[in-house]
């Protein structure tokens, strides 16, 4: 029997065709693109009151020993004066927080370097923030990982906010105007969770929210009542832990204080 | 020459009657305003500022002495003009003052970090002094005028200062505190027409061209004045309404943006003399009350109770005990689980939240005691349905009574007690948290609690968490007193203490806790993660935490269980004395529970927190303290001042020495009797309305009766100085021994009958307080009148004074020094009285 050599041929071009149809096929099916987000480090830095950022950095928060690098150089790139009103901007950089109207204050810049620190954020972590408030924190929050997502129940703070961030070059930060409460389902689970506004207590869903292995910040007591921080963790198993922290270990019994 | 009073042809007695009349008038608009004024800041801001912001404005009175010893004379010329004109200025500054104290953008939270928020604070306590400096000024000069006189006068200013003080009470059941502004402004312009009235039916000698220059001009230019400035206030009170400007920090502040976004819907308020009621509903409430972590579901919908600003209670809005599971993961909920069917005792319950808790544990019995009558008829009334008729459901009982006056009063005994009241802010009139007085929170009130109980009943206090352990650690310690004051040797048998991340729970009983219900604790408390810190039960591991707090170092416990141990061993006094907050326990002659602080432990926290430190305070210590740090150094500057010009006019044996310290003590210890008895028969009447309104009004009145009548009973005013002060002297220490055992016998007595007996005590009291004032005033006028604005004045900085150091005292020596040194004061003010100019009769 002799060999069609022309059938042969066809059926090898058709077996290519469909072989190469099948391996365009997975290929579009399994490999994403990198969807092309602006690098979360690569942004216009700011460099008026550069250096009073640095003293601010050295002097208020390496010294009361923060270490986290990441951390100690967001806090050294987000310029918070944008973030303070106008009449306070003199005093962006003093060890204290500051008002910043509708009730809510941006946090002195030591604690908002402790509790970033706290949540041991890894480039890629997916991060929430309860109480955007002037936007600060998510702006230092976005100088370690792009995804951040925060929530705002004052509408006035979160729209101004989210201008704020998105003219910084904060694009990668989304802005939900919403009761920060029940989270953001949508993005969950989270790697970190801060919540930054007045909490009596840590809200259930939050904790539903936070990953296995996850970490979250808090502090509890209002601005006239006495204040601590909280960092709570999620064990594999599910199980919550807390611990309270002082930025200082505490001995009254002998009346010292230890760093 | 100095011209002196006598040359103005002081009048015959039937001329009194107008003067009198103002002087009546324009006292009440006084006391009115200082009152009004407590409601309006305490709504618009935060209690310790309030305090702050009040005892400055009051410095008004010394500076009122100041001012007439400068230009009093010149006054007293004009001496209808004046006082029409000053009660004028005094009626319109009460609102325009406040409002334009409301419009300065002061936030007091910087107040210490910045030049220009200190600087408003100045401008703040300036614009609410004015008021009062013009109304002090009326009466003084009205003193000097009728120096004579000065009984009748001096007995005026009492009365209406009593009368004013019921009325404005009165008015603040139906008025929002911001109206009684406008009340207040209008009652002492009708006292300007007074004066005016008086001027014109008794133009001064016109012998003087001075006197017949001004008299010239017809009176009706002054009437047009007085006139125009009511109608002013009339336009004012209708087209500019008065507001609160609300702290932005505050709850209130919160729930009224929410409710400009939509967000919260504003149910009712309700004003009354102890505090304003606000009824908010919103989806964004969310209180757990102390859920742990084990709750993983939201709270039901609520809706908040605020009071003066602040949350004070959750109401739920739901219809049974099923839809409050949360409840079951609160540390509140491990008593209902160790006991079945129990009879429970809820002392201080606001929102209801507790009952239903109560309720999922099918309870015998629910007793509700709060002491705000007003909380009841909500929850009974308006809000019944929205919260499910918490408080009348089948075997629900709610009562209005102080919760300790309930206790005495009734017998039955009860598996559970509940001290709602420890768990949040306190509801009621109060000031300043730390020096707000809690007879409940008393060695002797949880005596009181603990007797209570049935023998395997529980004793339940729960408190939110601090760092460092403050409020647990003292209710421990005042429960091992208690339990020790009962008979019971080793306390650490009878109590347990777990937390979980928000909360502390303290447990007391009278019996021992047995294997049996150690057991049961232990079960709960991993079914609920809760951190057990003191159990007397074996194999507790205090250092695996679910909630992990700082210890001592290189120990795995926390601070909570170190406090406990050391309360339960023989170096808990040690322990007290060193800890680094006051956690001595408060008992009934000292009842500051909330008062923490230690000033030997400021330098620590400066060195710990920084410039924050005194946020880890509980302030109301501290306010006190800096109130009386500025009232000394400004009220010296007051008394000082004048003291200069007083030594160029009068030559240098003037009396000055002995007028002076006559008037300070006066002036200091009147406030501290006065205090002292405040607080005694607010615990007795159980009600802080019945007491400031009644006893208090009654107290003054009392005191300008007995101004009226001392110079008819005794016509050499120092014998009835002396005769007063040995009166009051006695009276003092009497009560000092026999008051608190008269009231424990007559708790149980119906309110009127206890009210009674309390008017009854304070008349005699209150009346010999009346004399030692108008007879020294006498003294002087018939030694030196030129002092006698520099003695109004340094008696009214003393009176400012009184208050501040009245209550440091008692945090730090008990109410029965208070009234001792009270006492003892009195009897040196009697004594320096025989040094007064004119002491022994007229000298010129």
């Amino acid at each position: 029997m002799l060999i069609d050599r022309r059938r042969v041929k066809r059926l090898a071009i058709v077996s290519g065709l469909i072989l190469a149809a099948m391996l365009a096929l997975v290929i579009v099916l399994v490999w994403q693109p990198h969807v092309s987000r602006p690098d979360h480090r690569e942004k216009p830095r700011v460099e008026e009151r550069e250096e009073e950022r640095a003293r601010m950095v050295r002097e208020q928060i390496a010294a009361r020993d923060v270490r986290d690098t990441g951390v100690l150089d967001a806090m050294r790139d987000v310029p918070r004066h944008f973030f303070v009103p106008e009449k306070y901007a003199s005093s962006a950089y003093s060890d204290r927080p500051l008002p910043i109207g509708q009730g809510q204050t941006i946090s002195q810049p030591f604690i908002v370097a402790f509790m970033t620190e706290l949540l041991a954020v890894k480039p890629g972590d997916r991060i929430l923030e309860i109480g955007t408030g002037s936007g600060y924190q998510a702006a230092v929050l976005a100088e370690l990982t792009p995804f951040v997502y925060t929530i705002e129940i004052i509408e006035e703070l979160g729209e101004q906010a989210a201008a704020r961030l998105e003219e910084l070059s904060y694009e990668t930060v989304e802005v939900k105007i919403d009761d920060g409460y029940f989270g953001w389902e949508e993005h969950a689970p989270y790697d970190g969770i801060i919540v930054t506004c007045a909490a009596g207590h840590i809200p259930p869903p939050l904790l539903e929210q936070l990953k296995p292995g996850g970490r979250m910040a808090i502090p509890v007591g209002g601005v006239y009542e006495v204040q601590y921080l909280v960092r709570v963790t999620k064990d594999l198993d599910g199980t919550i832990r807390s611990e309270t922290l002082l930025p200082v270990r505490f001995v009254p019994m002998t009346g010292k204080a230890q760093g | 020459m100095t011209l002196s009073s006598s040359q103005f042809s002081e009048k015959p007695t039937a001329h009194l009657a107008l003067p009198v009349l103002a002087v009546f008038l324009v006292s009440a608009g006084i006391i009115g305003l200082e009152l009004a004024l407590m409601r309006c800041l305490s709504v618009a801001g935060w209690h310790h500022f309030s305090y702050l912001v009040l005892s400055t404005a009051l410095l008004g009175f010394g500076a009122s002495g100041t001012l007439l010893t400068l230009v009093g004379p010149s006054l007293e010329r004009r001496f209808g003009i004046s006082c029409a004109g000053l009660t004028v200025a005094f009626g319109l500054s009460v609102p325009l003052c406040f409002r334009a104290a409301q419009a300065l953008p002061l936030d007091p939270q910087y107040v210490l970090y910045s030049l220009r928020q200190a600087a408003l604070m100045v401008a703040y306590h300036l614009l609410l002094f004015v008021p009062f400096l013009l109304g002090a000024m009326v009466i003084g000069l009205s003193l000097m005028h009728f120096s004579k006189r000065v009984h009748v006068l001096y007995g005026a200013n009492l009365l209406g200062s009593g009368a004013g003080g019921l009325w404005m009470i009165l008015l603040m059941f139906t008025l929002p505190e911001e109206d009684l502004l406008y009340v207040i402004a209008g009652l002492v312009l009708v006292a300007a027409v007074i004066w005016v009235a008086y001027g014109a039916m008794y133009p001064p000698a016109t012998s003087l061209n001075v006197a017949k220059g001004i008299w010239r001009r017809p009176p009706a230019r002054l009437l047009i004045a007085v006139t125009g400035s009511m109608a002013v206030l009339i336009l004012l009170a209708t087209l500019w309404p008065m507001e609160l400007r609300i702290d932005q920090y505050k709850t209130l502040a919160s729930v009224q943006r929410w409710e400009d976004q939509s967000n919260a819907e504003h149910l009712l308020t309700v004003h009354s003399p102890r505090a304003r009621l606000d009824v908010y509903d919103s989806p964004l409430f969310h209180e757990t009350l102390f859920a742990g972590f084990t709750a993983l579901s939201p709270p039901p919908p609520q809706l908040h109770i605020l009071v003066d600003g602040h949350s004070a209670g959750t109401v739920f809005k739901i219809q049974s005990p099923q839809e409050a599971e949360i409840l079951d993961h609160t540390p509140m909920s491990v008593p209902y689980r160790m006991s079945e069917r129990p009879r429970v005792l809820l002392l201080g319950e606001v929102g209801g939240t507790n009952v239903w808790l109560a309720r999922r544990w099918n309870p015998t019995s629910v007793t509700v005691v709060q002491g705000n009558p007003q909380i009841i008829e909500l929850l009974n009334g308006p809000l019944a349905e929205a919260a499910g008729h918490v408080f009348s459901l089948p075997g629900v009982e709610a009562v209005a009574a102080d919760p300790r006056l309930f206790l005495q009063a009734h017998e039955e005994r009860y598996d559970i007690i509940q001290l709602v009241r420890a768990e949040g802010m306190a509801v009621g009139v109060s000031s300043l948290l730390s020096v707000h007085e809690d007879f409940l929170l008393t060695r002797e009130g949880l005596t009181l609690c603990l007797r209570r109980l049935r023998p395997d009943g529980l004793l339940a206090v729960t408190r939110q968490q601090q760092d460092p352990p403050r409020d647990n650690v003292k209710i421990l310690a005042t429960l091992a007193q208690a339990l020790e004051s009962l008979g019971i040797e080793e306390p650490g048998q009878h109590v347990v203490q777990f937390r979980n991340y928000l909360a502390v729970t303290t447990l007391a009983s009278l019996t021992p806790l047995g294997a049996e219900t150690c057991t049961r604790l232990s079960l709960i408390c991993e079914e609920l993660q809760l951190d057990v810190e003191w159990a007397p039960c074996p194999e507790v591991d205090y250092t695996e935490q679910f909630a992990r707090l700082t210890g001592p170092p290189g120990e795995d416990y926390s601070y909570y269980h170190y406090a406990a141990r050391e309360i339960f061993s023989p170096q808990r006094e040690e322990f007290l004395k060193d800890w680094v907050y006051d956690v001595q326990p408060a008992c009934d002659n000292s009842p500051y529970f909330y008062n923490f602080f230690r000033w030997a432990s400021i330098p620590l926290f400066q060195q710990v927190y920084g410039k924050a430190w005194f946020r880890k305070l509980e302030l109301g210590y501290v306010v006190v303290a800096g109130v009386l740090i500025e009232v000394v150094i400004a009220g010296s500057l007051l008394i000082l001042v004048p003291l200069l010009w007083l030594k160029r006019r009068s030559g240098k044996r003037s009396g000055r020495l002995a007028t002076g310290t006559y008037f300070l003590l006066l002036g200091i210890t009147y406030m501290l009797l006065e205090m002292v008895l405040i607080i005694k028969f607010t615990h007795f009447l159980g009600d802080p309305i019945l007491s400031a309104g009644g006893v208090v009004s009654a107290f003054l009145v009392f005191s300008g009766l007995g101004s009226l009548v001392s110079r008819r009973l005794f016509h050499n005013p120092r014998r009835a100085i002396t005769v007063a002060v040995l009166g009051i002297a006695a009276f003092a220490i009497a009560y000092v021994f026999i008051l608190d055992g008269l009231f424990a016998l007559t708790a149980a007595w119906p309110t009127a009958t206890r009210f009674g007996l309390a008017v009854l005590l304070a008349s005699p009291l209150a009346f010999l307080m009346g004399w030692p004032f108008p007879n020294g005033l006498t003294c002087v006028e018939r030694g030196r009148p030129t002092l006698i604005p520099w003695a109004w004045g340094a008696n009214g900085v003393a009176s400012v004074a009184g208050p501040p150091v009245g209550v440091l005292l008692a945090v730090a020596s008990g109410l029965s020094t208070v009234m001792l040194l009270g006492a003892i004061l009195y009897g040196c003010a009697g004594l320096v009285a025989w040094a007064l100019p004119g002491a022994r009769g007229p000298t010129g």
